[in-house]
């Protein structure tokens, strides 16, 4: 923990949005999860576990059309331009990695070290993500029309 | 003169991205050889004279530091500059890499205008670019 007290997800949040900016030039924008829209399509889990000074887990939440413009904006092209033998889930991987890697010394400071291990990514019907959506705690985005759910989660 | 280059990461988003970047950095590109983790990384130098290498240090099988170590162990390797590109930046970290012979250290996300100047600095020894051991991002 920080010497001072200080909200992990206000953190989470500020990372987020700079990592998905700088790297991927997207604008999110926080919404009410209860406000947010209906989500209808299929839908891509990313987690990332971390140890070391501490121990603790991120999640991300994202549409398979979100990792299809993510994929794009990663690599300058087009997304009608992504090579078929690009795996869509490694830009969502690899964004939580740096917002991980991010969030870690943001949040705890540059001087305790942490190792992260390798995201591992798991696909949700629409149906389970209304489940993992009705008892989410964490942040919510919107990416134009794409809902994006971001929670962190320590372990004690 | 080109340069043979190899890019250790996990992420082909992430190879992709340096790849391009390289590309429109101006250097004069000979190989360049691309590697899922250290292991990978250490098949291909084994196999030929590269100029520069580029590793992530979270990956599976053989992670970055362990690359790194084991290139400072071996006598014809350990001449090769590496430039590390990480998610990780823990200033121990970032010091342990340096004690290693480490020539850069770039913290994901980067611009491009970062690796550039990077490999102006470890490749070319551009007075204006980075040299020496150097952290960014």
């Amino acid at each position: 923990m920080p010497a001072i007290e200080i909200d992990p997800l206000a953190v989470l949040r500020q990372v987020f949005m700079k990592v998905l900016d700088e790297q991927m030039f997207l604008f999110a924008e926080d919404v009410d999860l209860a406000e947010a829209p209906a989500v209808d399509e299929p839908m891509s889990a990313v987690t990332i576990t971390y140890h070391g000074y501490s121990r603790g887990e991120l999640y991300l939440a994202l549409s398979h059309r979100f990792c299809r413009i993510i994929t794009g904006s990663s690599l300058g092209v087009d997304e009608s331009e992504i090579p078929a033998s690009v795996d869509l889930n490694d830009a969502a991987r690899e964004l939580l990695n740096m917002t991980c890697g991010q969030f870690m010394t943001a949040y705890f400071g540059e001087e305790p070290v942490f190792d992260l291990c390798p995201p591992q990514c798991c696909d949700l019907t629409a149906e389970e993500f209304a489940e993992t959506r009705r008892v989410f705690n964490g942040l919510s985005f919107m990416v134009d029309d794409n809902l994006i759910l971001l929670s962190y989660t320590p372990e004690a | 003169m080109a340069y043979n280059i190899v890019i250790v990461d996990d992420s082909a988003t992430v190879r992709a991205v340096l790849k391009k970047t390289l590309h429109l950095s101006g250097v004069a590109v000979g190989v360049l050889k691309e590697a899922n983790n250290g292991r990978e990384a250490l098949e291909i130098l084994r196999d030929g004279w590269f100029d520069l290498v580029f590793t992530d240090i979270n990956m599976p099988e053989m992670n970055g530091i362990e690359l790194i170590n084991t290139l400072a162990n071996d006598e014809v390797m350990s001449t090769i500059p590496i430039v590390v590109v990480s998610t990780d930046g823990s200033s121990s970290r970032i010091e342990e890499v340096k004690a290693k012979g480490v020539r850069a250290y770039v913290r994901k996300p980067f611009t491009p205008e970062c690796i550039r100047d990077v490999i102006n600095g470890v490749l070319i020894g551009d007075p204006n670019g980075d040299d020496g051991v150097i952290e960014i991002g």
